[in-house]
């Protein structure tokens, strides 16, 4: 089982963390096309590379950013939810490999 | 035949301890310190099984666990492995894969059959639809090892989590050294072996003494790393528990494992690996035979004569494949002692003597180009032949933990190439091969790991591989009547490969599916090289070219019940359980609570129990524990503002004092949960979500809160807090009773929330209808519970008070139209379809899903959830049950249930548009396709004007 | 090395807060607050029986338990009603476990994923963590030999998981025993 270091709780194996989808952008709902909107609401890029997700460790209820590297599988970094609010380094387009 | 020697130098036995065992039926006796395999060898005993396809007899092969020839059947448990099993007194065994007993086997006739069961067989009789049953019922019974005890008891073994620095796995030479030097470095050390007692493999004493005394080392003997799993997490199986081992680096120390030369016959029984028959005779004084064959293409096989001529092994001769052994003092000590060598030379044929045991090794010259001279074979007369030619390495757990391998054409044997961080390999898997640098390589892997766990510096030594070759490139003979195995497992033969190859299955992944080779129990270990070696023949290519298959975990057969560990099932009791249980509750399972389904009384079937609820609740005064509502509290100047956002309706405009219902959709408009959102202060609110969404929808809006940085602050009070919904027609008088709070209506509306005492206890009191009488919701802490459960049931005991469970909740909620979400609603389920568009505030800047539901409602509903409702004399459809119109689904019955207060079965259905008319006939087809007619009608069914929350309660 | 046994502690007064100004109240409050987040202290002159034990969990929530003599949470409940702004008080009605004595260690390592043994308690700290399913708050007390673990869990799922790690308790040659306290 992988293990992940939570930024609160330290290194945890995974089964400690729930995770809660790709960090994305959502388009501006006021003034977003519907198309644009359901984009948003249903297509997700399945292609590997890196990614930021949210993960949630489950016994302190504590949300954090993970970068990970889909095609190794390895994390690459996390960072509190702070981070995610304040805006996280943008990826190469393609997301590759960081 | 095989026998026991006199007390042997260094053997395990205690002989002063005699064991009585019995095999077959039949009496014997081994010593303490046996195991399964050697006592029976001991006793001369030559066949053990049955070989899985064509019913061969099989004894000892490996005597090491690599095949699957010692499996055996010991007190009514399956499958043991006699090699590695310690003899206990009284054991009962018995041969497995048999009809009739071992001696007697009626599928032997089978192995007259051979040609019909050519490779690929399953598939090609399942190629025809018409036989499939046929051959299905004939495989069922032929097939399978052992027999299960289906009426055997649950043991329930410990599982436990280890630590360390650096695991070692393979206590050999390189392994000891390995897991002495990372402990010298101040590593915390796992030393593993799957030997019963692990003698150092040839390592110096000084070694194994080191090794022991050390405090830092970690012993698990006889125990099998069978699995790696991510970030260095080894599955050790014991004989009684599985350790989840973490480590921080891992050392390979897993060695080679010995490989069969390949020739006709050569699964008779008394053809064993060199390897194993030296340790049956080191460690158990048992001789292979009286009259023993070498068959040799390595140094190994020398220096293993010299042991068996020592001990007063007789040895017939040795037959070499090479054209000339190892330039080697053990090879001129054998010529010395008088040992004939036949070098040049090939097994042929093993002949099988009258019982059924080795009686002879036919050999013949074998030129360089690896042809045999069939015409001038040569009869050697044995009872025993020993195979030592060649290794493969054990590199199973090495490759599943992500390493990959070459093969070294000097050695005839894979070895590691990229090794991914923290792994690192020694010794004989290395292709290191002379035991002082066995030993050095050690010292480095050891070393290396604990500097990556964190312990001194890395060793920068280089160890060199072997120069001598340890393997045969092709130790394989052709025979013209085959029966020449590569896999014992699986009874498959040279040709069976080859025409596999030839039918196109030619890589090794292809082969290896198609014929099965190396998918038997002991997972290719003694058959995998081999059948590279032919594959790549037929294929004209060299072994590298092909690679080799990973084995996934458990790379290596371990029993279920390691696996199943002691089964852990949480499970939430509400601080009522007890009280439940003094009232007769029947349990049932709500995610991983356990609710009282409803009560049970004595004379009552389970049906007239749960009308008598509803009838209590409708008449007279009923209590249902409703604790398991998931129960949150949002604190701070943006609670309101978090509400909003996260449910459909408007709660900063609630009053201080009330409650509003909640309905929570997700970012494509769906319904996901529903509850009750109290207002108890400006800046204080406390909501309830359903019994299965407490813990993911607590998490979500933990997400969004940290998201969007609102400053408010988000409890889950969901087990803290204990909460009893008590309604009826005479829930307020007797509720009156026991509070402070003034329950009149002017003072206490329907759907207001009141903080106050009930039986003393501080308690929030919320007016609710969700059951359609007059009820109130009382939230209490959990410590506080039991007082007033007890208490409102004392009060409302003379007044006709049943508690009732979650059966008749349903029935009151569903009279009263009130959908479940997630029973009635689905994962495409939205407010306009769930007929809930009067709990969402469209008008509000925002929440989550408006923008979807702005789509939906331009888009129009493609279902409508109605009501529905059947004579009460007609059949209750069942949820689920599909609607039909016009030959097409058009709907599906969601809840349905016999009404008694209402004379007539109800339900709610999810219709297509045309049908959701009020006043509509519909037809619900049923699982024996019969069609029920029932009619679209208006929900609520009782009470539509809430009229019943108006009755006071001193009229 | 003291016998092995597994203790239910119910009887004690525990609070959480919760909010941006928690931390400052405490300290306004007289009562130590952990400078680290998932730490913990005493707080109290006798460290004995009367001692508040302060646990911090993450940045802006704490957890108080008062000990068995102890009337610290007592004292504090009135200002706590008149919602001092930024703080907010969570009902914690938790169930409560001591673990100790010999082979302690082996008993977490069949319940738990975390290497308990291999904690530094200098920094005292409180691990949130899963415990055979459930989540688990556990805070090490005590030297090497007299390591004591306080374990807390939701009061739903206190007899699950005090009957089973009492099974594993049992199993290891100790004892569980009820209330204590």
């Amino acid at each position: 089982m992988k293990v992940m270091v939570c930024p609160l709780n330290g290194p945890r194996p995974v089964s400690e963390f729930a995770y809660g989808g790709e960090i994305r952008t959502s388009p501006n709902p006021d003034t977003c096309s519907d198309a644009e909107w359901s984009a948003y609401v249903f297509n997700r890029s399945g292609s590997p590379g890196a990614k930021y997700e949210w993960w949630c460790h489950i016994a302190s209820g504590f949300w954090f950013a993970v970068l990970r590297d889909t095609t190794r599988d390895v994390v690459v970094a996390t960072y509190p939810a702070e981070a995610v609010r304040c805006g996280l380094t943008p990826l190469p387009a393609g997301g590759a490999s960081a | 035949m095989m026998h026991r020697l006199d007390v042997q130098p260094g053997e395990c036995l205690d002989r002063r301890q005699v064991l009585n065992f019995s095999f077959e039926g039949r009496n014997y006796q081994g010593y303490a310190g046996d195991t399964l395999s050697s006592a029976l060898a001991a006793a001369g005993v030559a066949y053990l099984a049955r070989s899985f396809k064509y019913h061969r007899p099989r004894g000892i092969l490996s005597f090491a666990n690599h095949d699957s020839n010692t499996l055996l059947q010991v007190d009514g448990v399956p499958n043991v492995r006699g090699d590695v099993t310690l003899l206990r007194e009284g054991m009962r065994v018995s041969a497995i894969n048999t009809f009739g007993g071992l001696a007697h086997d009626k599928a032997r006739v089978l192995d007259r059959f051979a040609r019909l069961l050519p490779v690929g067989f399953y598939y090609k009789a399942f190629h025809s639809k018409r036989l499939f049953a046929v051959w299905e019922r004939m495989f069922r019974a032929l097939t399978g090892l052992g027999e299960v005890n289906l009426g055997a008891a649950r043991e329930a073994t410990p599982k436990r989590y280890g630590f360390c620095d650096v695991l070692v796995i393979g206590a050999g030479p390189s392994g000891l050294s390995a897991a002495l030097a990372a402990a010298e470095n101040g590593a915390q050390v796992a030393l593993v072996d799957e030997s019963l007692t692990p003698a150092g493999n040839g390592a110096p004493a000084a070694l194994l003494d080191a090794v022991h005394a050390s405090n830092a080392i970690t012993h698990f003997p006889a125990t099998v790393a069978a699995g790696y799993y991510a970030d260095h997490w080894v599955a050790l199986a014991s004989a009684t528990h599985m350790t989840k081992m973490r480590a921080k680096a891992v050392v390979f120390a897993t060695g080679v494992i010995a490989q069969p030369a390949v020739f006709r016959n050569n699964d008779l029984p008394g053809v064993m690996l060199a390897a194993g028959a030296a340790r049956l005779l080191a460690h158990y004084g048992v001789a292979p035979g009286r009259r023993v064959v070498f068959i040799a293409a390595n140094l190994e096989a020398y220096l293993h004569c010299l042991e068996f001529h020592a001990r007063g092994v007789p040895i017939a001769a040795i037959v070499e494949l090479r054209a000339a052994p190892d330039d080697h003092a053990a090879v001129t000590a054998c010529a010395a002692a008088g040992i004939s060598v036949l070098p040049a030379h090939a097994p042929y044929e093993a002949i099988c003597g009258p019982d059924g045991a080795v009686a002879a090794l036919l050999v013949a010259p074998l030129n360089v180009a690896g042809q045999i001279d069939a015409g001038a074979t040569r009869r050697l007369e044995c009872d025993a032949i020993l195979m030592s030619v060649g290794w493969a390495a054990a590199a199973q757990l090495f490759l599943q933990a992500g390493g990959s391998t070459r093969f070294l054409d000097a050695l005839q044997q894979f070895v590691p190439q990229e090794l991914p961080s923290g792994i690192f390999a020694a010794g004989r898997l290395n292709g290191v091969y002379d035991i002082d640098a066995r030993l050095a390589d050690g010292r480095r892997a050891g070393s290396q790991a604990a500097a990556h766990a964190g312990f001194g510096a890395p060793s920068s030594a280089v160890i060199a591989r072997s120069k001598r070759c340890p393997s045969h490139p092709f130790p394989i003979i052709d025979h013209p009547r085959g029966k020449n195995f590569v896999d014992f497992d699986e009874d498959l033969q040279v040709k069976d490969l080859e025409n596999a190859a030839q039918e196109g299955f030619d890589s090794s992944e292809l082969l290896k599916r198609y014929s099965t080779v190396g998918m038997g129990p002991s997972q290719g270990k003694h058959s995998n090289m081999n059948a590279l070696r032919i594959l790549a023949r037929y294929r004209g290519i060299g072994v590298e070219a092909l690679g080799l298959t990973t084995s996934r975990p458990m790379y290596h057969p371990v029993p279920m019940k390691l696996l199943a560990g002691r089964s852990f099932y949480p499970e939430r009791r509400t601080p009522v359980d007890a009280q439940h249980a003094a009232w007769g509750a029947v349990w049932m399972a709500a995610g991983n609570w356990r609710r009282p389904e409803y009560y049970a009384v004595s004379g009552e079937s389970r049906a007239e129990s749960i009308d008598a609820e509803v009838h209590a609740v409708r008449g007279a005064v009923g209590i249902i524990d409703v604790g398991t509502l998931g129960k949150i509290e949002v604190h701070g100047p943006d609670a309101a503002e978090l509400l909003d956002r996260v449910y459909a309706g408007r709660y900063s405009d609630l009053k201080v004092g009330m409650t509003r219902y909640g309905l929570m959709l997700d970012e494509s408009g769906v319904i996901i949960d529903d509850g009750v959102i109290a207002r108890l202060g400006e800046q204080l609110f406390y909501f309830t979500t359903t019994t299965g969404g407490s813990a993911t929808v607590f998490r979500e809006l933990l997400r969004l809160n940290a998201l969007w940085g609102l400053d408010c602050a988000l409890m889950n009070v969901t087990g803290h807090r204990a909460a009893f919904n008590f309604a009826g027609p005479f829930s307020r008088e007797i509720l009156q009773g026991l509070t402070d709070i003034d329950l009149r209506d002017e003072a206490f509306p329907y759907l207001a929330v009141r903080s106050g005492k009930v039986a003393g206890t501080a308690v929030r009191l919320m007016r609710v209808g969700f059951v359609g009488e007059l009820g109130y919701e009382i939230h209490m802490a959990a410590g506080n519970a039991v007082e007033v459960w007890q208490a409102l049931c004392a009060s409302g005991k003379p007044k006709g008070l049943r508690p009732f469970g979650v059966e008749a909740q349903r029935v009151l909620r569903l009279e009263k139209g009130h959908f479940i979400v997630g029973q009635d609603t689905d994962g495409l389920t939205d407010p306009y379809e769930a007929n809930a568009m009067w709990a969402v505030a469209m008008k509000k800047p925002f929440f989550v899903g408006q923008r979807s539901l702005r789509i939906l409602q331009a888009r129009g509903p493609r279902q409508k959830l109605m009501g529905i409702e059947l004579a009460a004399a007609t059949p209750l459809p069942k949820e689920c049950h599909l609607v039909i119109e016009q030959d097409a689904i058009a709907g599906r019955v969601t809840s349905v249930t016999h009404s008694r207060t209402l004379n007539r079965s109800i339900g709610l259905a999810m219709l297509s548009p045309a049908l959701a008319e009020i006043g509509r006939d519909i037809r619900i087809r049923v699982d024996d396709g019969a069609m029920l007619a029932a009619r679209v009608v208006a929900a609520p069914f009782y009470d539509p004007k809430n009229l019943r929350q108006r009755v006071d309660f001193r009229s | 090395m003291s016998a092995l046994v597994l203790e239910s502690r119910q009887r004690r007064d525990r609070i959480g807060l919760k909010g941006p100004r928690a931390a400052q109240w405490l300290i306004a409050n007289g009562i130590a607050s952990p400078p680290e987040p998932n730490t913990w202290m005493l707080c109290g002159e006798n460290p004995g029986s009367d001692a508040l034990l302060v646990a911090r969990l993450g940045a802006t929530e704490f957890f108080l338990e008062d000990g068995a003599a102890g009337m610290k949470l007592k004292d504090i409940a009135p200002d706590l009603d008149e919602n001092p702004p930024g703080v907010y008080p969570v009902l914690r009605e938790d169930f409560a476990l001591s673990l100790g004595g010999a082979r302690v260690h082996d008993v977490l390592a069949q319940v738990c994923n975390v290497n308990f043994s291999a904690l530094s308690l200098e920094a005292r700290p409180l691990i949130m963590t899963l415990m055979i399913g459930v989540s688990v708050l556990v805070v090490p007390q005590g030297a090497a030999a007299e390591r004591q673990y306080r374990i807390w869990c939701d009061p739903t799922f206190g007899p699950y998981l005090g009957e089973s790690l009492g099974a594993v308790v049992i199993e290891c040659g100790g004892r569980y025993t009820g209330a204590c306290g």
